[in-house]
């Protein structure tokens, strides 16, 4: 769960640029946010990156795919 | 007003009006004027539907008239969170942003199977904005009440399900779920949600979140009334594309069966942490009942809640990118940031939770090759004050909005058949405990819960504020 972002991801997701990411993102996706906004997507995206973090460091085996499976 | 009826389930009140005790007009009425009168307290409906209500009303004592069967749901009140296309009305979804759209030009499909089974409509219920939210304290249209505690919130984001069943507005109601949305009201409000197997029950004229998760399903009193929605909403639709229609198995008959070649157990690890002494006091008090004294851990829950969150947001942002683009202001401030987000992920981390999803339902499946049902909570705590933001757990403050649905949304996208029965009296507020099983299973779930709702343990009367 959240707990189980350690202290040195918690220190480097700390030191990450999260606003420039959002603005280079923004560009790339033509989705622009307002100024006003951008201090809660900033928080946004810090608390997904907690939430997935856990997912980041799973291991799958190699077998299971992401595609979808299509039967005759 | 016939108040006979008022605080009867739907099963009884369909069985009255086919007999001809009691008109289906006299029953519309008498529902409609109780729950324009409570929706001052409880701010359940965003529309009621008289006219229509009434037609419809009229319709089934016609048929009654004629000596013909109007159907299972014969002149039975209910109301539909308003994402649903109801013919004439516009599909709010929640939000401002769509209330000047033109309105549907016909119901959904499930609207329109229920009318076939003789239910009348009579309203459409307020949610959280875009399904978006497990408080529904919808910034634009107000929070909607919790009936056991109007200063709590109803759960959601089919808050206004949750909340007109509880009160006895309605008979049953229709919601959506797609990381908790039906089991959340439910168990904060004292009644069953059902999120059935993803694609028995047809989502076309619904406005979808992640369309991956969405599941649309039934929220009532008793387990008879779920089974018996349940059934009559099923059946192909090829108009949406997931819908394979359910299994053949009529869930009313499987009302009182016997339970005892049923398998159960209940979760541990994920499902044991997090959590209020009392949301896990509700579930020791089903497995007593049940003599459940199997547990059994799903390995990587964890990361099934961020692969469902990853896969959330990203369906979610793409799904409301117009709305990103072109209505900014207009979101509801406590829905805006996380579509935002939606738009901004990284490729990698959707692929790697589609990658998850794949292998997480493998390992969940298996575990059905030794259990039928799984018992866990449904939420970790009961129904906070409306405008709380944080809950104290283990002595530390954590965030109610993202931590309300941690116990649903790992289960839901991978689509398992979920039942939320209520439990009373184990603290101040309702509880919700989830009968999990394998897809097309649902007629097991309906056994243990009729056992269940029938030996007193999982009951949802109409709540003590809303009974004169």
């Amino acid at each position: 769960m959240e707990q189980n972002l350690t202290k040195n991801d918690e220190e480097k997701d700390n030191q990450f640029d999260w606003y420039s990411y959002m603005i280079e993102l923004e560009h790339l996706t033509g989705n622009s946010v307002p100024n006003e906004y951008s201090a809660d997507v900033i928080s946004y995206l810090k608390l997904t990156k907690k939430i997935v973090q856990p997912l980041l460091e799973c291991d799958i085996p190699e077998e299971f795919q992401s595609a979808p499976i299509y039967r005759p | 007003m016939n108040n006979k009826f008022l605080y009867k389930d739907a099963s009884k009140i369909s069985s009255a009006v086919r007999k001809g005790e009691v008109s289906a007009r006299e029953i519309t009425e008498s529902f409609l004027q109780r729950a324009i009168t409570l929706n001052d307290k409880y701010n359940c409906f965003s529309q009621f539907l008289s006219s229509r209500a009434l037609k419809e009303a009229d319709k089934v004592d016609a048929i009654i008239e004629r000596g013909g069967d109007p159907g299972v749901l014969a002149g039975v009140p209910y109301g539909v969170k308003n994402l649903f296309d109801v013919e004439g009305v516009t599909t709010l979804a929640g939000s401002v942003m769509y209330k000047d759209n033109p309105a549907a030009e016909k119901d959904a499909t499930v609207i329109k199977r229920l009318q076939r089974s003789g239910a009348v409509l009579i309203g459409t219920l307020h949610m959280s904005e875009f399904a978006y939210g497990y408080t529904n304290e919808n910034s634009h249209y107000g929070p909607v009440k919790n009936p056991h505690d109007i200063t709590r919130v109803s759960g959601g984001s089919s808050g206004g399900s949750g909340s007109s069943v509880a009160a006895g507005m309605v008979s049953f109601s229709l919601g959506s779920d797609t990381n908790g949305s039906i089991r959340l009201p439910a168990a904060l409000c004292g009644v069953f949600g059902f999120k059935p197997t993803y694609g028995s029950l047809s989502r076309f004229g619904t406005k979808m979140f992640a369309s991956s998760f969405d599941h649309v399903g039934p929220l009532a009193r008793s387990v008879e009334d779920i089974a018996t929605a349940f059934d009559a909403m099923c059946g192909t639709d090829p108009y949406d594309p997931v819908c394979h229609g359910g299994n053949d198995v009529s869930l009313v008959s499987s009302l009182n069966q016997k339970i005892d070649d049923l398998r159960l157990a209940s979760l541990d690890g994920y499902f044991k942490n997090n959590g209020s002494d009392e949301s896990y006091e509700s579930v020791d008090h089903v497995c007593k009942a049940l003599n459940i004294t199997n547990s059994v851990k799903i390995s990587n829950t964890d990361s099934a809640r961020g692969a469902a969150f990853v896969i959330t947001h990203c369906e979610g942002g793409l799904e409301h990118e117009n709305d990103i683009r072109n209505n900014i202001d207009k979101f509801d401030p406590t829905t805006r940031a996380g579509f935002i987000t939606g738009t901004l992920l990284p490729a990698n981390w959707y692929v790697k939770a589609q990658k998850f999803r794949s292998w997480y339902r493998s390992q969940v499946l298996n575990i059905f090759n030794d259990f039928d049902i799984l018992l866990a909570p449904a939420t970790p705590f009961s129904a906070t004050k409306i405008g709380q933001k944080t809950m104290k757990l283990d002595g530390s403050d954590v965030p109610v909005l993202s931590n309300l649905g941690i116990y649903a949304q790992p289960l839901s996208f991978i689509g398992l058949p979920i039942l939320s029965v209520p439990i009373h009296g184990i603290g101040g507020m309702p509880h919700g405990v989830q009968l999990i099983t394998a897809p097309g299973k649902e007629s097991s779930l309906i056994k243990i819960a009729s056992y269940l709702e029938n030996e007193g343990i999982c009951i949802a009367p109409i709540a003590n504020g809303a009974v004169k």
